[in-house]
């Protein structure tokens, strides 16, 4: 609960204008959310647009982030997903879009777990990767397709040539696993959010 | 048959994930709205959702983005350096068909430009503006290094060196405006293939971008390259012509920020690689350091 009063407290400043809130949002989550939008548009600049992109939103609109929601994280990893997702979308009609069924990524190892939320980071990205990694290979392709290359159910259905039925069946069970495995690991909270824009 | 909330709740995990069409999700939250029940499963697959981005392979931010990034988002007036980066994003668009990162210094602050220069043949305009780009990014660097200035509470020894680098930014701003300020409409001109520069091996992250121009002044190669690794002591940045085993030193360079350029006039001589090199200091007439920067010049005209 304190970490959410910090939070709030942090934005608050942020509201503010008050800069050093904002490079200390910044120190806290860079890597983070750097990792994930990178995880999405597989490519070191465009990762970068993005994370600018998510505190240009942030400093212009903070006021948007209700504390009573959820966890500031939750609502960073939602617009970057959202801004990621929009540069895809946007680079694939510039470029003759052809579905990323083999991905090659270059990857620079992190070199500097130093601090206790980056080692708790890493712990729950394992876990959450062991998580992942127990699904069928179709539900992974399926919920890849949709979550990190912002394909709809439809697109899904004609690049890999299965029923509509099979990618909402599949997407179905996957995350009900996720729920049951993450659940495990008393991950989840009963609290609701609402859905995080910008 | 289904009843709409039977059938909607089967969206549920499909709507959380993100799989839905936009007039899908529409008719889902009008549900929403009147189904508490799927509300709460919504709620529920949310927090599932929460995590899927924590699964994410670590991975190190490119070096200098925090200062990029922040100044920019601090500091949203554009300067002319940004626009240097637009026009020459723009230039990679046309020239280079691969996936070549869509901005070669800090990402744009607001809105990405799609428009490519259609007109290499036009010859004269795109000289122009890719010498008016190179200077326009030199005062840049000049303005940035004042400021700094400015402001530095730093050690006497560290503002000198500002002063010394801001002076030879002057002088490289000098001698390349030359070429620009001789060019009068109707002069013969031409803009070769701006051509990217790739890292040699897996552990550089540097990036950069060569071009030639040709005017009545001569033959002059653009270089540009950004995420350069910090020098030490007397180190510089080298660029090299090279034609088979013939190496020509094509002029030195430092970087600030890890973005460096260099302008460098030339006569042709079928040179087939330009690189750039990592050297111990900036007086070799031979490659001595690192190779970090690259690429084929097959086809120019140098």
């Amino acid at each position: 609960m304190n970490e959410l009063i910090a939070e709030r407290q942090l934005m608050l400043r942020i509201i503010e204008k008050d800069a050093a809130a904002l490079e200390q949002l910044y120190d806290q989550y860079e890597r983070v959310i750097y990792a994930f939008a990178f995880r999405i548009v597989q490519d070191t600049m465009t990762a970068e647009e993005v994370v600018q992109e998510l505190f240009l939103r942030i400093w212009n609109h903070a006021e948007r982030y209700d504390g009573q929601q959820g966890k500031l994280m939750t609502w960073m990893f939602a617009i970057t997903r959202n801004i990621a997702i929009d540069m895809l979308r946007r680079k694939s009609s510039r470029h003759a879009a052809s579905p990323v069924t083999n991905e090659v990524i270059h990857l620079i190892p992190d070199e500097h777990i130093s601090t206790e939320q980056e080692v708790e980071n890493r712990w729950l990205g394992e876990k959450v990767s062991e998580a992942l990694a127990e699904l069928s290979e179709e539900q992974q392709i399926v919920v890849s397709s949709i979550y990190y290359q912002g394909m709809t159910q439809h697109e899904v259905s004609d690049a890999f040539k299965i029923p509509l039925g099979t990618v909402k069946s599949r997407v179905r069970l996957a995350m009900k696993q996720l729920q049951k495995r993450l659940g495990q690991l008393d991950l989840l909270r009963d609290t609701a959010r609402k859905e995080e824009t910008i | 048959m289904k009843d709409k909330h039977t059938t909607m709740s089967e969206l549920v995990e499909l709507y959380v994930l993100g799989g839905l069409s936009v007039s899908e999700i529409e008719d889902f939250e009008e549900h929403l709205t009147q189904c508490p029940e799927c509300l709460e499963q919504v709620e529920q697959m949310r927090q599932v959702m929460d995590f899927l981005p924590m699964a994410s392979e670590p991975i190190t931010p490119p070096v200098g983005m925090k200062n990029r990034i922040l100044g920019n988002v601090l500091n949203p007036e554009k300067t002319e350096a940004e626009a240097v980066h637009h026009s020459i994003d723009d230039q990679i668009d046309q020239t280079d068909q691969t996936d070549y990162p869509a901005n070669s210094g800090t990402p744009r602050s607001r809105t990405r430009h799609y428009g490519r220069w259609r007109a290499v043949s036009a010859g004269l305009a795109a000289a122009v503006i890719a010498i008016g780009v190179y200077t326009a990014g030199l005062r840049g660097e000049i303005k940035e290094l004042k400021e700094q200035t400015a402001i530095a509470e730093e050690t006497e020894q560290q503002l000198q060196a500002s002063k010394a680098e801001t002076a030879r930014l002057q002088d490289q701003l000098a001698s390349a405006l030359k070429p620009s300020q001789g060019l009068k409409l109707g002069e013969a001109v031409k803009l070769g293939e701006a051509v990217k520069l790739d890292p040699v091996s897996q552990d550089i992250v540097a990036q950069g971008l060569a071009t030639i121009v040709i005017d009545s002044q001569g033959t002059h190669l653009v270089v540009q390259a950004e995420k350069l690794p910090e020098l030490q002591d007397n180190e510089a940045f080298q660029v090299w012509l090279i034609k088979g085993e013939e190496k020509k030193n094509a002029g030195t360079f430092l970087a600030r920020d890890g973005i460096g350029a260099l302008y460098y006039t030339f006569e042709p001589g079928n040179y087939d690689t330009v690189a750039i090199t990592v050297e111990p200091d900036a007086y070799g007439e031979q490659p001595r350091g690192k190779l970090i920067l690259a690429a084929p010049m097959e086809g120019s005209s140098i």
